[in-house]
């Protein structure tokens, strides 16, 4: 429907769904989760699965059988799953199902952390070099490539090697975890850097950019009210997809023994180390902790795709 | 049909969503997982169907008659005689396969550094005597030694060594290599045992073969210190033409020298059997040398014709894990201290020889003087501990006290599991109690443990002993776990009066050797003049006095011990030592160890003697062999 029939308007209030056919408005759709659950199946496991993690480690210290992951002794060493151990005991008598609990709380926090750094400081940088051009961005590129070209676990090693010592000890992020955290949050960013410049150099194009401009709106308001908006919903796509490979990174890291400090309670911490000698002798050291990174990885990523899915359709197949 | 409504088109253009790809893995793990549990465990079945076809052969044999037996038992023993002397007569050699954690931090003999061990044992004509089994030595850089008085010992330099490049290793070349040691000492402080060479005050060339000894008192332990690897010799010409400088030597009359180190082995440096060829991130590998001296005679461990071995390779390997995986694969030859909890994992596997040997690990917990200087400080963090505890959670099959000297030198350990638990005995009460009661210059306000980060057992231990301590004191602990090189570095840093750490653990106890010297084990570790000055502010020179004095004591102790000959009266003075340090509390504290300790080792070793394992001397051992070889 042209504009020109909104000179046929009267003076009457229209409705929504009026003016939407009048002036040629989508009408507004109401959310409704049931009918998305309908539509996205695998999407609801993915958050029924994600809502169980992250229930089970925030509520850790009250879903535990003993209060203290890192103690030793809670039963005899190597002893399988019991009323008294429900996932067992490790080598040194820890109970493994305290352990996997509070694992989760590590896990999804550096996970969390590191995309919402490395999304953030992504789509920002992007934002900046791709929305004002010229040689900033040619050079802001170029490191960036420089940057892709490395080994992501490489790079990770590296920086937790060489800046590890020099991190400050956060309320909220011990200077290990803090240290894990901006390794992998460096190689989120390029990426994030790489698909959300695509989009900047899309949306600085459009009219209503352009239009902007014409009225003297400053480069900053353009940025922040024209286009960041219409980048949210990619941005909350790829931070759903870039989580589970957070996760599994920091697993990774702590595998290969320079993630959390010794001793503390990580997936990945826990199926390294001298847990990996009783693999044989208790299996279950491996099977839980590892369960529930697969789980919580699983569903991250079926809730990631149903979200791109839903929120930007165009995107299937391209993220 | 149109072209473009073929299905298999239409199935191939179709773009593959991450959900699809997500699902389709998951369905095909899921499909993998049930035909591997459907399919796997062949063994069983077989040995089902083995069962009967034994049973059946083993009623064929009950049938045959008498004669037969007799005659295939005659053939049986005929054959196992000929499979005898066909090993007998097999080629001896093979390439050892060994696995270590790290790197080595350099190659200097006479500088500590743990990962090399494996290159300086092979490539070095370890002076002056080789320990075979404990408290028995043989020669080997010599062929006999002559005390001739309480403080003159002579050493005969085995005629006929030569360096790798072909310079002879004569009294000179002996002469310089302990100087250079000693130097190194003063200049580089390389964290070994001083007490070796202290006594020592003049070490001269007397004529091509023969080197003296002139002490400042008796020394009852002298012939087997030189069994250490330091004392290795190095060739002079290499160490002064391709050594790196280590610093300015000021002697006491004043002229100076330079001192050179020789870290990275350069070629001709050593005498040994082998000659280094590779040593990179991957490992290292040493190789016979065709032009080693004839070793006569030959005796247990040493052959004429030896070494057997062809080559030693070693693999990095920092995950414990994988090396289990690799030693059970048959790709390694030994897998030390194994914890008896995995040791069904080793039943049943035909090339794994696993083998009990004496338990002679160590576990420290030393403290920093200058913090601790307070005796009743010291005190209460032994009291914090609750050893029952400790044994139970990290010593499943049993683990024992252990005293400042090693109970695997019976002839001097005279202090009793009952004795030792008068000192061991925890009484958080008590702790706290003395702990508010002590004297701190320098204020404690929360206790770091550190600790190497290499071996999970140790970080166990070391957060169960924080645990304890904070638990008992009411003071916040803290763990640090650092790589091993960086451990070495900052638990020996002297240059402050204080550590940045307050206790530092090291050794987890599961399985260890002795030389058969107090001092080695574990003597240094309490030592003002060894580990107690290098690592833990203890020492006669402390600006604390209280440490000063009790160094000063214990110091007198050591070295009337060190110069009693008579074994009774030793053991007596070495008692008194053990208890002295007990009931002060000085500067260490032994924590509890294995009571057993379990060692595999591959089936194609041959000769290995198990007991050398536990302490390096193995890696001298020149008539052992590989069978497959």
């Amino acid at each position: 429907m042209s504009l020109d029939s909104s000179a046929q308007a009267t003076d009457a209030p229209l409705s929504d769904a009026a003016a939407a056919l009048e002036y040629g408005i989508p009408p507004k759709q109401r959310f409704n989760p049931f009918h998305w659950m309908r539509r996205e199946p695998l999407g609801a496991l993915g958050l029924a699965l994600i809502i169980i993690v992250s229930v089970g480690a925030a509520f850790a210290p009250f879903l535990n059988t003993f209060p203290d992951p890192r103690e030793q002794g809670l039963g005899p060493p190597l002893e399988g799953p019991s009323a008294d151990h429900w996932f067992g005991t490790d080598r040194f008598g820890k109970d493994v199902w305290t352990r996997v609990l509070h694992g989760g709380r590590i896990s999804l926090k550096i996970g969390v952390a590191t995309v919402l750094i490395g999304t953030v400081a992504g789509t920002l940088v992007a934002l900046l070099t791709a929305f004002t051009g010229g040689a900033v961005d040619f050079v802001v590129g170029r490191l960036v490539d420089v940057i892709i070209a490395i080994p992501s676990i490489l790079l990770a090693l590296v920086l937790y090697t060489s800046v590890g010592q020099d991190l400050p000890d956060l309320p909220v992020l011990p200077r290990q975890e803090f240290v894990l955290v901006i390794a992998i949050a460096s190689f989120f960013m390029p990426g994030t850097y790489r698909i959300m410049r695509g989009m900047v150099l899309e949306l600085r194009e459009q009219q209503y950019v352009e239009a902007a401009r014409v009225v003297g709106a400053a480069n900053f308001r353009i940025m922040w009210r024209h286009i960041a908006p219409n980048m949210a919903g990619l941005m909350i796509v790829i931070t759903s997809i870039s989580l589970p490979a957070a996760i599994l990174a920091e697993a990774s890291l702590s595998f290969l023994g320079v993630g959390v400090e010794a001793g503390t309670p990580s997936w990945g911490a826990d199926l390294s180390g001298t847990t990996r000698t009783y693999f044989i002798a208790g299996p279950w050291l491996a099977i839980f902790p590892g369960l529930a990174l697969a789980i919580t990885v699983f569903g991250f990523n079926v809730f990631g795709d149903s979200l791109r899915d839903t929120l930007d359709p165009r995107l299937r197949g391209r993220i | 049909m149109r072209e473009n409504e073929n299905y298999w088109k239409r199935l191939r253009s179709r773009p593959l969503s991450r959900r699809s790809f997500l699902v389709g893995s998951g369905v095909a793990a899921a499909g993998s997982a049930a035909i591997l549990a459907g399919c796997g465990d062949d063994d069983d079945d077989d040995d089902g169907a083995a069962a009967p076809a034994a049973t059946a052969a083993a009623t064929q044999a009950a049938a045959a008659d008498e004669a037969d037996e007799a005659a295939a038992a005659e053939a049986a023993a005929a054959a196992e005689a000929a499979a005898a002397a066909e090993a007998e007569d097999a080629k001896r050699g093979g390439t050892l396969r060994l696995w270590k954690g790290g790197e080595d931090a350099g190659l200097d003999p006479g500088i500590y550094h743990i990962n090399n061990t494996e290159v300086i044992y092979s490539t070095m004509t370890q002076p002056y005597t080789y320990q075979p089994t404990k408290n028995v030595f043989a020669m080997d850089g010599m062929v006999g030694y002559e005390q001739v008085d309480p403080t003159t010992l002579v050493w005969s330099i085995r005629p006929g060594m030569k360096f790798h490049n072909g310079d002879p290793v004569n009294s000179e070349a002996v002469a310089f290599s302990f100087g250079r040691l000693t130097k190194l000492y003063d200049l580089i402080n390389p964290h070994t045992t001083r007490t070796g060479f202290v006594f020592v005050d003049d070490f001269e060339a007397t004529d091509d073969l023969t080197v003296t000894e002139h002490w400042n008192r008796p020394n009852a332990d002298a012939p087997v210190y030189r069994a250490r690897h330091y004392y290795s010799f190095v060739n002079p010409r290499i160490v002064e033409e391709q050594g790196s400088l280590e610093g300015e030597w000021t002697a006491p009359d004043g002229s100076t020298e330079n001192v050179n180190s020789v870290q990275t082995l350069p070629e001709g440096v050593g005498s040994g059997p082998y000659k280094i060829v590779r040593r990179d991130a991957t490992g290292t590998r040493t190789e016979r040398w065709p032009d080693y001296h004839k070793h006569t005679p030959a005796d247990d461990g040493f052959v004429e014709d030896g070494p057997y071995i062809d080559a030693w390779e070693t693999r990095i390997i920092p995950d414990r894990g994988s090396v289990k995986a690799a030693f059970l694969a048959g790709d390694l030859d030994v897998y030390a201290a194994i914890d008896p909890l995995e040791l069904p994992e080793f039943e049943g596997v035909d090339h794994v020889n696993v083998v009990e040997l004496p338990a002679g690990g160590a576990a420290f917990l030393g403290m920093d003087g200058g913090k601790f200087h307070d005796k009743r400080a010291r005190q209460a963090l032994q009291k914090s501990l609750d050893y029952d505890r400790i044994i139970q959670t990290i010593w499943t099959a049993g683990g024992k006290l252990a005293a400042p000297i090693s109970d695997l030198i019976a002839a001097y350990q005279k202090l009793s599991q009952e004795e030792l638990a008068t000192w061991y005995r925890w009484d958080p009460q008590e702790a706290r109690a003395l702990w508010a009661a002590a004297d701190f210059v320098v204020p404690v306000e929360t206790i770091k443990l550190f600790g190497g980060v290499e071996d999970p057992l140790l970080s166990n231990q070391v957060q169960l002993y924080a645990g304890m301590i904070e638990e008992a004191l009411g003071v916040e602990t803290v763990t640090e776990f650092v790589d091993s090189n960086t451990w070495a570095a900052r638990a020996t840093d002297i240059s402050t009066d204080v550590k940045d750490w307050e206790l530092l653990a090291y050794g987890t106890g599961t399985a260890g050797g002795t030389t058969g010297v107090p001092n080695d084990s574990h003597l240094i570790n309490f030592d003002p003049r060894g580990y107690g000055l290098n690592a833990f502010n203890h020492w006669a020179g402390s600006p604390r006095p209280e440490v000063a004095a009790d160094s000063e004591v214990l110091i007198g102790m050591l070295n009337a011990q060190e110069a009693e000959t008579d074994p009774e009266a030793r053991a007596e003075l070495l008692t008194e030592v053990q208890r002295w340090i007990l009931d002060n509390h000085y500067c260490n504290w032994r924590m509890p160890i294995s009571a057993v300790s379990y060692f595999g080792f591959n089936s194609r070793l041959q000769d290995f003697a198990p007991d050398n394992w536990l302490n390096f001397y193995s890696l001298r051992r020149e008539s052992m062999w590989l069978e497959d070889a």
